[in-house]
């Protein structure tokens, strides 16, 4: 018997012994063919199609689609029995995050706005195939009492938190900052910064030892584009927070990571985050010459929140296509 | 066991196979939200200014005959829509528009010059291909729905500029390969 057929069958007798019903593990993909892939080609490069979509736009509306690992990400009872929130989970890193973790054995609660739902839909349809439970609370970050409310919601849909995935951004690109109004600022402080301070302190009562707290900043707390001038300052501003609160939750036993995503192939930069200009050449500044799929970032979400990395806090992991940092 | 193996190919390859139909079926949604005047007047000036500094460094570094003509009529046509570009700008009233390079163009540039010989041939063809059909899309918007007559109408007559020029970098990168 191939190794690969060998290994789908142990992950698939494991899970199912485990969750003991048939139905949840046959949901996972079988394993891919094990082998070398080359990065360059393995997934959509640019030129891409000009598009745009209204805020906030959808995956399923993107041309090429996104990758979130659907069809191909396979788990391995990495993160059985763990109760996951993630913000901004319809889409983008958030979803292959969902997606992930579902196929990892979490339950896993998603928020995104009400204008995702379409996007939230597939989610839930895919985590509840993954055998686990899917909380699906949409709602607007921007709202304090909204955030508190989602914290308890999770909590009380899942029976308990243990994983915080900080995740959804806003992003809009004006070119000069005499075009940003007061009000666009706003959007952009209140979703990126106030949004993981009402969750993380909402959370944290609930958190126990061996809790993860992981937020999604970016490439651009380091070299921020001119176009991004809110935006990426943000950014840098979730990757100082990584590390005061490692410091400060490091003796209460729960650690808080970051991931850096470089160019990342998701609606944010069709509905606005980027010009138009710049989505039909996404990614061709990149080393590998074309722009990450969420499902790339999977993994690396995975591996913040499970047990084995267990020394990993107050670092940034980065998945940047050969450019930027960290 | 058995059983539940196929289950699992079986679900793996519908997966698959929703997503690819998904995406042939789904039309990208196209809204016709053109930049802001200001704005393309900057990003036409910017991408002619990215063509012709490109077009100098292969004029330095290679030694192939077609590269070197391609980028000579790169410098001459990019130099002549660019003053003409200006010029729509200044009379619609608005201020100067920059020279300065995009952060993307800037490393675009920067990974231009750091190679040499026939990788230097296939990036600039590449780059090529890319950077015009960035320029045709900005175009194509504001000539559609640009609030700026004067604008509109450079933006217009750069259109069959940068359908020529990316259909030859096209040319070009394949003859390369």
């Amino acid at each position: 018997m191939p190794d690969t057929t060998r290994r789908t069958m142990i992950t698939v007798a494991t899970l199912s012994a485990a969750a003991a019903v048939a139905t949840p593990a046959a949901a996972q993909p079988a394993l891919p063919a094990r082998g070398l892939k080359d990065p360059r080609s393995k997934y959509p490069k640019p030129p891409f199609p000009a598009q745009s979509q209204p805020f906030p736009g959808l995956a399923s509306r993107m041309e090429p689609r996104p990758d979130h690992g659907e069809a191909s990400y396979v788990g391995s009872g990495r993160l059985k029995g763990r109760k996951a929130l993630i913000t901004g989970g319809d889409s983008g890193m958030g979803r292959a995050a969902a997606i992930a973790y579902a196929r990892e054995g979490a339950d896993v609660a998603i928020n995104y706005l009400p204008a995702e739902e379409e996007d939230a839909r597939e989610v839930v349809a895919l985590i509840r195939a993954a055998g686990v439970k899917a909380a699906p609370i949409p709602g607007d970050l921007r709202n304090p009492e909204f955030c508190r409310r989602l914290v308890a919601d999770a909590v009380r849909q899942l029976g308990g938190l243990d994983t915080l995935v900080s995740n959804a951004g806003h992003q809009k690109s004006i070119a000069s900052i005499a075009d940003v109004s007061d009000e666009d600022f706003d959007w952009t402080m209140k979703t990126n910064i106030y949004a993981p301070f009402w969750i993380i302190k909402a959370a944290l009562p609930h958190l126990q030892p061996g809790s993860a707290i992981i937020a999604t900043t970016s490439e651009q707390a380091y070299d921020p584009s001119p176009d991004l001038y809110d935006y990426a300052q943000t950014k840098a501003a979730t990757m100082n927070f990584v590390k005061s609160l490692a410091k400060q939750l490091g003796p209460k036993g729960i650690r808080v990571n970051g991931v850096a995503p470089g160019p990342i192939w998701t609606p944010l930069q069709v509905s606005g985050g980027a010009s138009e200009g710049k989505v039909v050449t996404f990614g061709a500044t990149a080393p590998l010459g074309r722009p990450g799929q969420p499902a790339e970032l999977a993994g690396i979400y995975v591996r913040l929140a499970e047990d084995d990395g267990s020394y990993t806090t107050g670092n940034i992991y980065g998945a940047g296509g050969g450019q930027g940092q960290p | 066991m058995v059983k539940i193996l196929a289950t699992a190919f079986c679900i793996a390859g519908l997966g698959m196979t929703g997503l690819i139909t998904g995406a042939q079926a789904q039309e990208p949604t196209r809204t016709p939200i053109p930049p802001a005047s200001k704005d393309f007047a900057t990003d036409a000036v910017q991408s002619s200014e990215y063509e012709i500094e490109a077009a100098w460094v292969a004029r330095t570094q290679s030694k192939t005959p077609s590269v070197r003509a391609f980028a000579q009529e790169m410098i001459e046509d990019h130099t002549r829509a660019q003053a003409a570009m200006r010029q729509a700008a200044a009379a619609s009233g608005l201020s100067a528009p920059p020279s300065a390079l995009s952060s993307d163009q800037a490393h675009l540039l920067a990974a231009l010059q750091s190679t040499r010989g026939a990788d230097f041939d296939t990036l600039y063809a590449r780059q090529q291909v890319l950077a015009h059909s960035q320029a045709l899309a900005v175009e194509q918007s504001y000539a559609g729905a640009g609030p700026d007559g004067l604008l509109k109408q450079a933006a217009r007559s750069d259109l069959p500029m940068i359908q020529q020029h990316l259909a030859r970098a096209a040319a070009l990168a394949a003859s390369l390969q």
